[in-house]
Protein backbone atom coordinates (compact mmCIF):
# COMPACT_ATOMS: atom_id res chain seq x y z
CA UNK A 1 0.00 0.00 0.00
CA UNK A 2 1.17 3.37 -0.73
CA UNK A 3 1.85 6.12 1.56
CA UNK A 4 -0.30 8.03 -0.34
CA UNK A 5 -3.02 5.90 -0.14
CA UNK A 6 -2.14 5.33 3.64
CA UNK A 7 -2.76 8.90 4.27
CA UNK A 8 -5.87 9.07 2.01
CA UNK A 9 -9.21 8.32 4.31
CA UNK A 10 -11.94 6.52 2.51
CA UNK A 11 -14.97 7.80 2.34
CA UNK A 12 -16.28 5.49 4.95
CA UNK A 13 -14.01 6.95 7.76
CA UNK A 14 -14.95 10.19 6.56
CA UNK A 15 -18.81 8.95 6.56
CA UNK A 16 -17.80 7.74 10.12
CA UNK A 17 -15.51 10.48 11.19
CA UNK A 18 -18.85 12.45 10.70
CA UNK A 19 -21.12 10.72 12.38
CA UNK A 20 -18.64 10.45 15.44
CA UNK A 21 -18.49 14.27 15.30
CA UNK A 22 -21.80 14.96 15.18
CA UNK A 23 -23.07 16.69 18.27
CA UNK A 24 -25.52 14.65 20.37
CA UNK A 25 -28.54 16.20 20.83
CA UNK A 26 -28.87 18.10 24.29
CA UNK A 27 -31.75 15.43 25.53
CA UNK A 28 -29.15 12.44 24.65
CA UNK A 29 -26.20 13.69 26.39
CA UNK A 30 -27.89 14.60 29.48
CA UNK A 31 -29.55 11.34 29.58
CA UNK A 32 -26.67 9.22 28.69
CA UNK A 33 -24.30 11.08 30.55
CA UNK A 34 -26.04 11.45 34.55
CA UNK A 35 -26.07 7.69 35.26
CA UNK A 36 -24.81 8.64 38.66
CA UNK A 37 -28.51 10.14 39.10
CA UNK A 38 -31.70 9.40 38.07
CA UNK A 39 -33.30 11.44 35.05
CA UNK A 40 -36.37 12.44 34.33
CA UNK A 41 -38.31 14.59 31.53
CA UNK A 42 -41.39 14.94 30.88
CA UNK A 43 -43.31 15.37 27.54
CA UNK A 44 -46.67 16.71 27.89
CA UNK A 45 -49.18 15.30 25.71
CA UNK A 46 -50.18 17.92 23.03
CA UNK A 47 -53.90 16.68 22.68
CA UNK A 48 -54.33 17.09 26.26
CA UNK A 49 -52.90 20.48 26.78
CA UNK A 50 -55.42 21.11 23.89
CA UNK A 51 -58.53 19.57 25.08
CA UNK A 52 -58.05 21.86 28.56
CA UNK A 53 -57.20 25.38 27.15
CA UNK A 54 -59.45 26.94 24.43
CA UNK A 55 -57.38 30.18 23.42
CA UNK A 56 -59.25 33.12 21.86
CA UNK A 57 -58.37 36.44 21.41
CA UNK A 58 -60.84 38.88 21.58
CA UNK A 59 -62.61 40.61 18.33
CA UNK A 60 -60.55 43.38 17.37
CA UNK A 61 -64.45 45.47 16.54
CA UNK A 62 -67.30 44.48 17.01
CA UNK A 63 -68.16 44.36 13.44
CA UNK A 64 -65.85 41.06 12.96
CA UNK A 65 -67.81 39.48 15.88
CA UNK A 66 -71.49 39.70 13.75
CA UNK A 67 -73.29 36.80 12.44
CA UNK A 68 -75.79 38.77 11.06
CA UNK A 69 -77.32 41.00 13.74
CA UNK A 70 -75.78 39.61 16.41
CA UNK A 71 -72.69 39.29 18.66
CA UNK A 72 -71.14 36.36 18.88
CA UNK A 73 -69.89 36.93 23.01
CA UNK A 74 -68.00 34.44 25.46
CA UNK A 75 -68.52 34.53 29.12
CA UNK A 76 -65.96 33.46 31.90
CA UNK A 77 -62.75 34.40 29.64
CA UNK A 78 -59.66 34.43 31.95
CA UNK A 79 -56.92 36.72 30.47
CA UNK A 80 -53.60 35.02 29.65
CA UNK A 81 -50.62 35.62 30.71
CA UNK A 82 -49.99 35.83 26.75
CA UNK A 83 -52.86 38.60 26.33
CA UNK A 84 -55.32 36.00 24.72
CA UNK A 85 -58.44 34.89 26.58
CA UNK A 86 -58.84 31.32 28.12
CA UNK A 87 -62.33 30.11 27.49
CA UNK A 88 -61.73 26.68 29.43
CA UNK A 89 -62.80 23.42 28.58
CA UNK A 90 -66.11 24.32 27.75
CA UNK A 91 -67.00 27.54 26.29
CA UNK A 92 -70.17 29.41 27.24
CA UNK A 93 -71.09 30.95 23.93
CA UNK A 94 -74.46 33.09 23.28
CA UNK A 95 -75.38 35.17 20.55
CA UNK A 96 -76.56 38.76 22.19
CA UNK A 97 -77.89 42.37 20.61
CA UNK A 98 -76.20 44.55 21.59
CA UNK A 99 -72.45 44.64 22.46
CA UNK A 100 -73.56 46.50 25.78
CA UNK A 101 -74.87 42.91 26.93
CA UNK A 102 -71.53 40.97 26.56
CA UNK A 103 -69.04 43.69 27.37
CA UNK A 104 -71.15 45.95 29.74
CA UNK A 105 -70.52 49.38 29.93
CA UNK A 106 -67.82 51.26 31.41
CA UNK A 107 -69.84 51.85 34.63
CA UNK A 108 -71.22 47.95 34.71
CA UNK A 109 -69.09 46.05 32.89
CA UNK A 110 -69.52 42.02 32.06
CA UNK A 111 -67.18 39.40 32.25
CA UNK A 112 -67.69 38.70 28.83
CA UNK A 113 -65.22 39.76 25.64
CA UNK A 114 -66.47 39.41 21.57
CA UNK A 115 -64.97 36.90 19.37
CA UNK A 116 -65.05 37.28 15.62
CA UNK A 117 -66.53 34.97 13.66
CA UNK A 118 -62.85 32.98 12.88
CA UNK A 119 -62.72 32.55 16.22
CA UNK A 120 -65.99 30.84 16.36
CA UNK A 121 -65.38 28.56 14.04
CA UNK A 122 -62.00 27.55 15.39
CA UNK A 123 -63.68 26.56 18.04
CA UNK A 124 -65.97 24.30 16.86
CA UNK A 125 -65.77 20.68 17.69
CA UNK A 126 -63.88 21.55 21.08
CA UNK A 127 -66.04 21.00 23.62
CA UNK A 128 -69.01 23.03 22.84
CA UNK A 129 -72.03 23.18 20.64
CA UNK A 130 -72.09 24.74 17.41
CA UNK A 131 -75.97 25.81 17.96
CA UNK A 132 -75.98 29.21 19.70
CA UNK B 1 -41.37 5.09 57.94
CA UNK B 2 -43.17 5.31 54.79
CA UNK B 3 -42.70 3.10 51.76
CA UNK B 4 -42.82 3.87 47.91
CA UNK B 5 -44.45 1.90 45.41
CA UNK B 6 -45.39 1.86 42.02
CA UNK B 7 -48.75 2.89 40.21
CA UNK B 8 -50.33 0.81 37.50
CA UNK B 9 -46.75 -0.10 36.68
CA UNK B 10 -48.65 -2.24 34.02
CA UNK B 11 -49.61 -0.11 32.36
CA UNK B 12 -46.73 1.72 31.21
CA UNK B 13 -45.51 1.49 28.10
CA UNK B 14 -41.72 1.51 27.65
CA UNK B 15 -39.55 1.17 25.21
CA UNK B 16 -35.98 1.09 25.53
CA UNK B 17 -33.49 3.10 23.13
CA UNK B 18 -30.16 1.75 23.75
CA UNK B 19 -29.77 2.29 27.95
CA UNK B 20 -32.41 5.48 27.59
CA UNK B 21 -35.91 4.78 27.79
CA UNK B 22 -39.15 6.16 26.80
CA UNK B 23 -42.46 5.43 28.92
CA UNK B 24 -45.72 6.24 28.07
CA UNK B 25 -47.94 6.86 30.68
CA UNK B 26 -51.53 6.19 29.42
CA UNK B 27 -53.17 7.43 32.67
CA UNK B 28 -51.64 11.03 31.74
CA UNK B 29 -51.11 11.09 27.96
CA UNK B 30 -47.68 11.61 29.34
CA UNK B 31 -44.25 10.70 27.73
CA UNK B 32 -41.38 10.57 29.97
CA UNK B 33 -37.71 9.98 29.21
CA UNK B 34 -35.98 7.99 31.85
CA UNK B 35 -32.16 6.76 31.87
CA UNK B 36 -31.38 3.64 33.21
CA UNK B 37 -31.27 4.74 36.85
CA UNK B 38 -34.44 6.45 36.64
CA UNK B 39 -36.44 3.44 35.05
CA UNK B 40 -34.56 1.24 38.07
CA UNK B 41 -36.22 3.21 40.26
CA UNK B 42 -39.89 2.29 38.78
CA UNK B 43 -38.94 -1.51 38.33
CA UNK B 44 -37.87 -1.77 42.05
CA UNK B 45 -40.89 -0.49 43.30
CA UNK B 46 -42.64 -2.62 40.58
CA UNK B 47 -41.27 -5.68 42.74
CA UNK B 48 -42.27 -4.50 46.40
CA UNK B 49 -42.91 -1.36 48.21
CA UNK B 50 -40.11 -0.10 49.36
CA UNK B 51 -38.34 2.88 51.84
CA UNK B 52 -35.81 5.57 50.60
CA UNK B 53 -33.14 3.86 52.10
CA UNK B 54 -33.56 0.84 50.45
CA UNK B 55 -34.03 2.13 47.45
CA UNK B 56 -31.02 3.98 47.76
CA UNK B 57 -28.97 0.90 48.59
CA UNK B 58 -30.23 -1.08 45.69
CA UNK B 59 -29.56 1.61 43.37
CA UNK B 60 -26.32 2.18 44.77
CA UNK B 61 -25.33 -2.29 44.32
CA UNK B 62 -26.98 -2.02 40.66
CA UNK B 63 -24.79 1.01 39.75
CA UNK B 64 -22.00 0.28 41.77
CA UNK B 65 -22.16 3.85 43.84
CA UNK B 66 -21.48 5.10 47.23
CA UNK B 67 -25.00 5.93 49.09
CA UNK B 68 -23.63 9.17 50.15
CA UNK B 69 -26.19 11.93 51.82
CA UNK B 70 -26.19 13.66 48.49
CA UNK B 71 -27.25 10.77 46.33
CA UNK B 72 -29.88 10.22 49.22
CA UNK B 73 -31.07 13.23 48.69
CA UNK B 74 -31.43 13.23 44.62
CA UNK B 75 -33.09 9.84 45.16
CA UNK B 76 -35.75 11.43 47.38
CA UNK B 77 -36.45 14.50 45.12
CA UNK B 78 -36.77 11.88 41.93
CA UNK B 79 -39.34 9.91 44.19
CA UNK B 80 -41.37 13.01 44.91
CA UNK B 81 -41.41 14.31 40.74
CA UNK B 82 -42.53 10.30 40.86
CA UNK B 83 -45.51 10.79 43.29
CA UNK B 84 -46.53 14.34 41.39
CA UNK B 85 -46.10 12.68 37.74
CA UNK B 86 -49.00 9.87 39.06
CA UNK B 87 -46.06 7.25 38.61
CA UNK B 88 -45.38 5.81 42.22
CA UNK B 89 -47.14 6.31 45.66
CA UNK B 90 -46.58 6.19 49.11
CA UNK B 91 -48.02 4.58 52.20
CA UNK B 92 -46.87 4.98 55.96
CA UNK B 93 -48.04 1.54 56.75
CA UNK B 94 -45.93 -1.71 56.34
CA UNK B 95 -47.04 -3.51 53.93
CA UNK B 96 -48.53 -6.93 54.30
Amino acid sequence: MSDKKMQEPSDQSLANDQIHNTPQPIRRKLLKGTVAVPVIMTLHSGAALARTSNLVGAAVDSETAKIGDQYICAHNADLDPSGKYDLGDSPQLELVENVEECLGTLDEPRSGILISVSAYNSLQGRGFSTDL
Amino acid sequence: MNHWYSVLFSSLRIENWDQEYTVFQPASGKTHFLNAMGLQILVLLDQAPLTLDTICMKLAESFSMQANTHFRQQIAVTLQRYEALGLIARTWKTPL
